[in-house]
């Protein structure tokens, strides 16, 4: 069995064994097609469950690859049983796959998420009004039409305060992608493909609206190997 | 998992709680495909985002709360 670490441009120079070791220890290789090439290890089975400790390592390989040149991250577990799949993925695949390289070269993957510092209430029943005193809403007389607008104003509300936060760094990155958000409280969710050169300025530009916006605590995560960059929809990637 | 959940227990507070979020997010929902032959199938995929994610979003929630919490080694951040 093959672990896939990563797909980029064929290159002979530096030998892999150079660069990084792969999971359990295993050697990596190449397998090449064209002018691309799959970085794997060979493996009797599958060498390594989604824990903690396998997923940074997984991410250690990615990464020393990604300081050597583009490459495109597979996703956690991506494993084939021969060569000769990869082969034939590569082929069917190197018009997009060498556009996505393209794209990604020369820039990283910032993650940022913004957490609101009051959790949002739970439900509709109980808010504030401007007076301080509490208000409950819907009451039982409330028609569910009135609940459901409630339910949309506040999404809407969430929804601009997002694109609010979003916009100002996407001008900083040359594709950006606003994932939706998982939990309660998180306004943002995004990913942003960033020239290496503008990483700073990323930063910067983050921290300033920390500043503007003590309600709320960014994390800004990050480089990371463009794993949120590796296909564009007009390049026909199916997941 | 199980092996996670202790790592998790003995250094229970860290920068890499946060990034944790971010790999998952990455390594788990995103990288290229070769359609079929992910080991993981989405349901375990769920259930490692469940397993992980269980103590890092209590790590974020006393975070975002301006909460400081003191790491293994008693330094806070």
């Amino acid at each position: 069995m093959l672990w896939v670490y990563a797909i980029w441009e064929h290159a002979p120079e530096p030998p892999l064994a150079a660069i990084a070791t792969g999971l359990a220890d295993a050697p990596l290789d190449a397998v090449r097609a064209g002018p691309l090439a799959a970085v794997v290890s060979r493996h009797a089975e599958a060498p390594a469950s989604p824990t903690r400790a396998a997923l940074w390592e997984h991410e250690r390989v990615v990464e020393a690859l990604m300081a050597e040149r583009p490459v495109l991250p597979m996703r956690f577990g991506s494993t084939v049983d021969g060569e000769p799949r990869i082969r034939a993925f590569l082929d069917e695949r190197e018009a997009p796959l060498a556009a996505a390289l393209a794209r990604v070269r020369g820039h990283v993957e910032l993650s940022v998420r913004a957490l609101a510092r009051e959790p949002a209430p739970p439900d509709l029943r109980s808010s504030a009004s401007r007076d301080g005193t509490r208000t409950t809403t819907p009451p039982d007389g409330t028609s569910g039409r009135d609940y459901l607008l409630a339910l949309l104003a506040r999404e809407r509300v969430a929804d601009d305060a997002a694109d609010a936060l979003h916009a100002p760094l996407a001008t900083l990155a040359a594709d950006a992608h606003r994932a939706p958000p998982r939990d309660v409280g998180e306004l943002l969710r995004g990913a942003y493909l960033v020239p290496r050169a503008a990483i700073p300025r990323f930063r910067r530009k983050v921290d300033q609206l920390q500043a503007r916006r003590p309600d709320v605590t960014f994390l800004c995560t990050g480089p990371w190997p463009p794993y949120s960059f590796v296909e564009s929809e007009d390049d026909g990637f199916t997941r | 998992m199980g092996a996670s959940r202790n790592q998790a227990a003995d250094n229970l507070v860290s920068r890499d709680d946060v990034a944790l979020v971010d790999l998952l997010d990455r390594l788990l929902a995103g990288g290229v495909v070769i359609g079929g032959d992910i080991t993981l199938s989405l349901a375990d995929v769920d259930l490692v985002y469940v397993g992980l994610r269980a103590l890092v979003t209590s790590v974020e929630t006393a975070e975002a709360q301006g909460l400081s919490l003191p790491t293994s080694n008693g330094r806070r951040r």
